[in-house]
């Protein structure tokens, strides 16, 4: 599995607007790996691949890891088979954080627009949070109804942003929010990768609690672990992903309510199997919609468009297969 | 062991269970009782699920509130009513997930646990079955791999919610037979609420009646199930059938009472 990431990785990049052979590439690699190989590389060639679709590939990978293992863990602890890391509402929250920064600023400053996107988003669950916890007993059917109804005030907000907005912001925001990659660089990388590593190697070691979770509320107290507690945990950890990665590409969608079905079908619900093999498959699948999106039509479309266009038969498919468990 | 002394919950000021006592060593204690009359909240509240309750539920002469919650689940294995599973393990992950009161931060099975839960799987009779989905299951192999998980957790206590709901006959005398062997062979006090009074003589060492007007009973099963206690519970006239050493009892339909 592993492999396949890497082979779609050096796939990637060779192919775009410039075709770059696999020896340019190897010779790329050895350049970099050994300083004194006195290979020549073309400053172009250097240019595109170090500057353009390296970050653009490690950008991506994080991405669909992160969006993928954080639908694994949500639809585990919620036992539901349709929540996906925007049910939270943490992605609406997010968008509407972007473009009020967007609005309000002159300059572009991605440090602000991060910023404000994580806090909104963690103001989004912070008050799913709150509104389940005033229903004890129901918590669960409150928190989804809860994250859906703000996911709807944060988009209408958004629109309410662009509405008031001269025209040339309103195409910033509007780009931002159909999900892109275009912009990728190597400081969008090294604010992901962080958070992501961390939370990623926190989800592999406690998989084995999701399984746990995965039976419930009763069940899991039966077995000796504080459930709430837990839960509160791992919504925190898939908030931090969700959030951050909506700041730096814009919400993105299918990816974390796809992966987890497609991992489970072929390799069984047992999450500490599930867990990092989302974390790969979702980096593959990404890194596929993101191929399309560049290269399969004459300009660049936005990748989350493509996931959107891509997602609906698969969605059908999940839909299918569950009728038919 | 388990004793439980002047236990009484309310849920929002209205008395769900009120004065209850009862104490047992091991065997099988059957809990009997209407509809609505709270024998679930009285097993989820011996079980510790329900904090807010007055009186004590003591285990080996312990309190259980003073229990970690850990601890408590290397002591009592509870099955709720319905068990519904989301995700869809094998049988033997399932089961494995009975020894996660055991298991340390990272949560890796010891060759100690494969051991219990090849062992409970065999004497189960779910060997055979052990890595098909739970999905693939008849509703009788789900609920003895449920069992079978609960067996997991070496629980000297374990309380089962109406394990024999929707069973048929047979699969309802199997369960009965195996919970009645277990209680024996390994010395475990297992706790069952169930609705079929029939099987209170022939399977049941003990029995509690939970009667309308928070009025319970308790005692041996041979002596406390009769026409007269069944009709304070039911508000029914009963026809008794003396079988050997068991008793059944018929409702007598026509009586207007």
């Amino acid at each position: 599995m592993l492999g396949l990431l890497i082979s779609i990785s050096i796939m990637s990049l060779m192919l775009g607007k410039y075709q770059i052979s696999p020896m340019q590439i190897a010779a790329w690699g050895i350049s970099h790996v050994n300083t004194n190989s006195g290979l020549q590389i073309k400053a172009e060639i250097e240019m595109i691949l170090s500057q353009i679709r390296m970050p653009r590939i490690l950008l991506v990978s994080l991405v669909g890891a992160g969006l993928a293992v954080s639908g694994t863990v949500l639809q585990s602890i919620f036992r539901n088979p349709l929540v996906s890391p925007y049910i939270l509402g943490i992605s609406s929250g997010s968008a509407f954080g972007v473009s009020l920064v967007i609005l309000l600023f002159q300059v572009y400053n991605p440090f602000l627009l991060q910023l404000s996107a994580f806090l909104f988003g963690s103001l989004s669950v912070t008050i799913v949070l709150i509104a389940s916890k005033l229903f004890p007993g129901r918590d669960t059917i409150i928190m989804v109804l809860t994250g859906i109804i703000i996911s709807s005030f944060f988009s209408a907000s958004v629109s309410l942003i662009q509405y008031f907005t001269d025209d040339q912001k309103i195409q910033t925001i509007l780009f931002w929010t159909f999900g892109s990659f275009a912009n990728a660089n190597w400081e969008n990388v090294f604010f992901i990768a962080p958070i992501l590593l961390l939370c990623g190697t926190l989800f592999i070691l406690k998989s084995w609690k999701l399984n746990v979770l995965s039976l419930g509320e009763v069940e899991t107290t039966s077995l000796g672990l504080d459930y709430k507690r837990q839960i509160f945990t791992f919504i925190i950890l898939t908030s931090i992903i969700t959030s951050s990665v909506t700041a730096v590409c814009g919400p993105i969608g299918w990816v974390g309510l796809i992966i987890p079905h497609i991992v489970r079908f072929l390799g069984g619900s047992n999450n500490t199997f599930v867990v990092p093999c989302s974390l790969v498959s979702g980096a593959i699948f990404l890194q596929c919609i993101d191929l399309i999106a560049r290269y399969s039509f004459p300009f660049e479309i936005p990748v989350g468009i493509v996931a959107a266009l891509i997602g609906l038969p698969f969605f059908i498919f999940v839909l299918i297969k569950i009728r038919v468990a | 062991m388990i004793s439980v002394q002047n236990l009484s919950l309310f849920v929002q000021n209205k008395v769900i269970l009120e004065n209850i006592n009862f104490s047992m060593d091991s065997g099988l204690l059957g809990v009997f009782g209407p509809n609505g009359i709270g024998k679930s909240t009285l097993l989820r509240t011996i079980a510790g699920h329900h904090k807010n309750f007055t009186g004590d539920v003591l285990i080996n002469s312990i309190n259980i509130r003073s229990f970690h919650k850990q601890l408590l689940a290397r002591n009592i294995s509870f099955i709720p009513q319905e068990y519904t599973t989301y995700l869809d393990f094998s049988v033997k992950d399932l089961t494995l997930l009975g020894r996660t009161p055991y298991l340390s931060l990272l949560g890796k099975y010891s060759q100690n646990d494969f051991k219990i839960v090849e062992t409970i799987l065999h004497d189960i009779g779910l060997n055979q079955l052990q890595d098909r989905p739970i999905s693939s299951l008849s509703s009788g192999e789900r609920r003895l791999t449920i069992l079978s998980m609960a067996l997991a957790q070496m629980t000297p206590i374990i309380i089962l919610d109406e394990p024999t709901n929707f069973l048929d006959i047979y699969n309802t005398v199997k369960t009965l037979r195996l919970l009645k062997e277990l209680s024996i062979t390994k010395k475990k006090l297992i706790i069952v609420s169930i609705h079929d009074i029939n099987f209170a003589t022939s399977f049941f060492d003990s029995v509690l009646f939970l009667c309308p007007d928070k009025y319970s009973i308790f005692g041996e099963s041979k002596i406390i199930t009769n026409e007269v206690n069944l009709k304070k519970m039911f508000g029914l006239d009963f026809q008794v059938i003396h079988e050997g050493e068991s008793s059944f009892f018929v409702p007598k339909i026509n009586s207007n009472t």
